[in-house]
C-alpha cells in the first residue's frame, strides 16, 4: 500500500465522503450494547500433570479495557471509520491489532472475582459486525479501582487461593501474582454475529484446563515441595520458580475466552 | 428544464469544473523516480553492540552475520533476485546496494521483503562461500560472534531457517521526479537478545544465553539453548506463544529484526 499523495488521497476520499454522506442519510451505523460479565463456567477443579486436584476458592484479577475485535479484513477496515464516529474520541481506540480490527470496545479498568459467575463487569459498545476475537490487558490494582487500600490485590494483578489435594494430604495456597502493567492478552476467542438490537450478554472466561489441550494453569506446580515448613499453608512467593511458572500460564491466551450467554 | 434550476446550475457549475479541474491537475503523470534499496545493520552488526547497551555488562561482536532477502518490493514493481548480505561489513553508514526500481514521483514508497531461506543469491558484500554456507545449512540467517564480558569470552554460531515477510514498510524516501531516493532495509541485531517477546521495553541481555553453556567449553550452541527451559525464568516472557526453550524463544526474535529507513516499523504479512 502506498502513501497516500494529493492525487490518491482525492481519489480515495471522495468515493468514501459520497458513501458516508448516502449511509448516514438512510440510517445511522447499528451499534449493540452489551453487558459484559464474569463467566466462571471455566472455573472448574482441575487434575494437574503432577497429581495434584486443585480447586480456586479466589480468583481476583485487575484488567484493563476490553476490545473486541473482527478478522474480516475488507469488513473491518470499512467499518472502522463508522467506529471512530459512533463512538467519542475518548472512549475510543480503533487499531489493527494482531487479533483483528477493534470494533467493540468496554474501555476503563476492572478488578472481579471470576469466582463471582454473573458479576457485572460493565456495558460495552459493539458495532454491528462479525466478532472473531477479543483482547484486554492487565493492570495493577488501585485504590481507584474500587477497593479499599487494605485490600491484598491492591499494587498487584491476581489474588488467587485455593486447596491442592494429593492423596490424602491437602495444602491451602495462595499468592499475589504480578503482570507487568499493560502486557495484553491478544486474541480471546469469540463467535458472534451483531447485526441489530438484540440484547447481548458476554461472559468473560477463565478456563484453569486450557479447554484445547487439555493443559492446566497449574500444571508444573509442586505444592508439597512448596511447603516448606510442613504446615500445608503454601504462599508462592515472587522470584520463585513457582511463580514465574504460574505468571507464565496466567498470561497465555489459551486459559480465556468469550462467550454469548 | 425549469426556470428555477437555472440559477442553481449557473452558481453550481463553475464550482464543479474547478473542482474537476484541480482533481485532473492533482492526477497528472507525476514523472518517474528511481529508487535505491540498500540492506544495513547499523553500527551493532558492523561494529559491535557495546556493553553499555546490554544489561548485563556483556558485548557483543558479530564475525559474520548473513541474511538472505528476496522478493523485494517497492510499490508493487519488483527488485529482481535473492540476495546474500553479510551485513558486518562495513557500509560507512549507507548500507549496501540491492539494486535500483523505478517509480512514479510520487509519495513515499511502501516496500515489502522477505527474509527466508534460498537457493542461490547473489552475494552482497559476501562471498560464495557465504551464500554457500546459508544454503548449505537451508538457513536464512546465519549469526556468527563473539560475547565478551570482564575476561570471559563466549562464541556462537547460529543458523536459523524461519522464514518473515515485511509487508507495508513505509520508507521515508521521497520520489522526485528525475531524481534518485534510497530506502533502506534495516536489520537491528539486538532484538536477538531481547528479554522479552512482547514488551515495548525490553532489556538487551546475554547472561541467560552464556548459561545455556552446559559443557563449558565457550561456545554457546543451538542445542544447548533448545536444552535451556525459560518457563521458570522471571524475564523472557512469551504471551500466549508455546516457547518453552531459549532456542525457539530467539527463533521467534528472528522475525523481529527487519525494519525500513531505520526505526520504521514493518507489518508481517504470509
Amino acid at each position: 500500500m502506498k502513501t497516500p499523495t494529493l492525487c490518491s488521497a482525492i481519489a480515495g476520499v471522495l468515493p468514501m465522503a459520497l458513501l458516508l454522506g448516502c449511509a448516514f442519510n438512510s440510517e445511522p451505523a447499528g451499534r449493540t450494547p452489551a453487558r459484559v460479565v464474569v463467566d466462571g463456567e471455566g472455573v472448574t477443579a482441575v487434575d494437574t500433570d503432577l497429581g495434584y486436584h486443585v480447586e480456586l476458592t479466589r480468583c481476583r484479577v485487575a484488567i484493563d479495557t476490553l476490545e473486541f475485535t473482527s478478522s474480516g479484513e475488507m469488513h473491518a477496515s470499512l467499518l472502522r471509520p463508522l467506529w471512530d464516529l459512533v463512538v467519542p474520541d475518548a472512549m475510543a481506540h480503533p487499531g489493527h491489532y494482531a487479533g483483528g480490527e477493534v470494533v467493540g470496545e468496554l474501555p476503563g479498568r476492572y478488578v472481579f472475582d471470576w469466582v463471582d459467575d454473573g458479576a457485572l463487569i460493565g456495558e460495552a459498545t459493539l458495532l454491528d459486525a462479525q466478532y472473531n476475537g477479543a483482547n484486554f490487558s492487565f493492570t495493577r490494582a488501585k485504590v481507584e479501582d474500587g477497593v479499599t487500600p487494605e485490600d491484598p490485590i491492591v499494587g498487584h494483578t491476581f489474588e488467587l487461593a485455593g486447596t491442592a489435594t494429593l492423596e490424602d494430604e491437602q495444602w491451602e495456597f495462595s499468592v499475589l501474582l504480578d503482570q507487568d502493567d499493560g502486557r495484553r492478552v491478544v486474541g480471546l476467542p469469540m463467535d458472534i454475529h451483531l447485526a441489530g438490537d438484540e440484547v447481548v450478554e458476554l461472559g468473560i472466561e477463565l478456563f484453569t484446563r486450557d479447554p484445547i489441550e487439555d493443559d492446566t494453569i497449574f500444571d508444573g506446580l509442586d505444592f508439597a515441595l512448596l511447603d516448606d515448613d510442613g504446615d500445608h499453608v503454601v504462599v508462592i512467593e515472587p522470584e520463585t520458580d513457582a511463580y514465574n511458572l504460574l505468571r507464565r500460564s496466567m498470561q497465555a491466551h489459551d486459559y480465556y475466552g468469550v462467550a454469548v450467554l | 428544464m425549469s426556470t428555477s434550476t437555472i440559477p442553481f446550475m449557473r452558481r453550481t457549475f463553475p464550482a464543479l469544473s474547478l473542482s474537476l479541474g484541480l482533481l485532473a491537475s492533482a492526477c497528472a503523470d507525476p514523472g518517474q523516480a528511481t529508487l535505491r534499496v540498500t540492506a544495513y545493520g547499523e553500527e551493532f552488526i558492523e561494529d559491535e553492540i557495546p556493553a553499555d547497551v546490554l544489561i548485563d555488562g556483556w558485548e557483543l561482536d558479530f564475525r559474520r552475520f548473513l541474511i538472505a532477502v528476496s522478493e523485494v518490493e517497492a510499490d508493487g514493481e519488483p527488485l529482481a533476485g535473492a540476495f546474500v548480505i553479510d551485513l558486518t561489513q562495513a557500509s560507512g553508514g549507507e548500507g549496501h546496494e540491492l539494486g535500483t526500481v523505478t517509480l512514479p514521483a510520487e509519495g513515499h514508497p511502501s516496500l515489502d521483503f522477505r527474509v527466508r531461506p534460498v537457493d542461490d543469491a547473489m552475494p552482497v558484500s559476501a562471498t560464495d562461500d557465504d551464500v554457500a554456507t546459508l544454503v548449505d545449512a537451508g538457513a536464512s540467517l546465519w549469526v556468527e560472534g563473539m560475547a565478551t564480558k570482564g575476561g570471559q569470552t563466549m562464541s556462537f554460531t547460529w543458523a536459523f531457517t524461519t522464514e518473515t515477510h515485511y509487508v507495508e514498510c513505509h520508507s521515508t524516501a521521497e520520489l522526485v521526479e528525475g531524481q534518485d531516493a534510497k530506502s533502506q532495509l534495516t536489520f537491528h541485531a539486538d532484538h536477538l537478545f531481547y528479554d522479552d517477546l512482547d514488551s515495548p521495553v525490553p532489556n538487551v541481555a546475554f547472561d541467560l544465553v552464556a548459561s545455556a553453556d552446559a559443557d563449558a567449553d565457550g561456545e554457546v550452541t543451538e542445542d544447548e539453548l533448545r536444552a535451556l527451559d525459560i518457563t521458570t525464568e522471571e524475564r523472557y516472557q512469551v504471551g500466549s506463544r508455546n516457547v518453552t526453550d531459549l532456542w525457539s524463544y530467539i527463533e521467534v526474535q528472528t522475525g523481529t529484526i527487519g525494519h525500513i529507513d531505520g526505526e520504521g516499523h514493518c507489518e508481517l504479512g504470509s
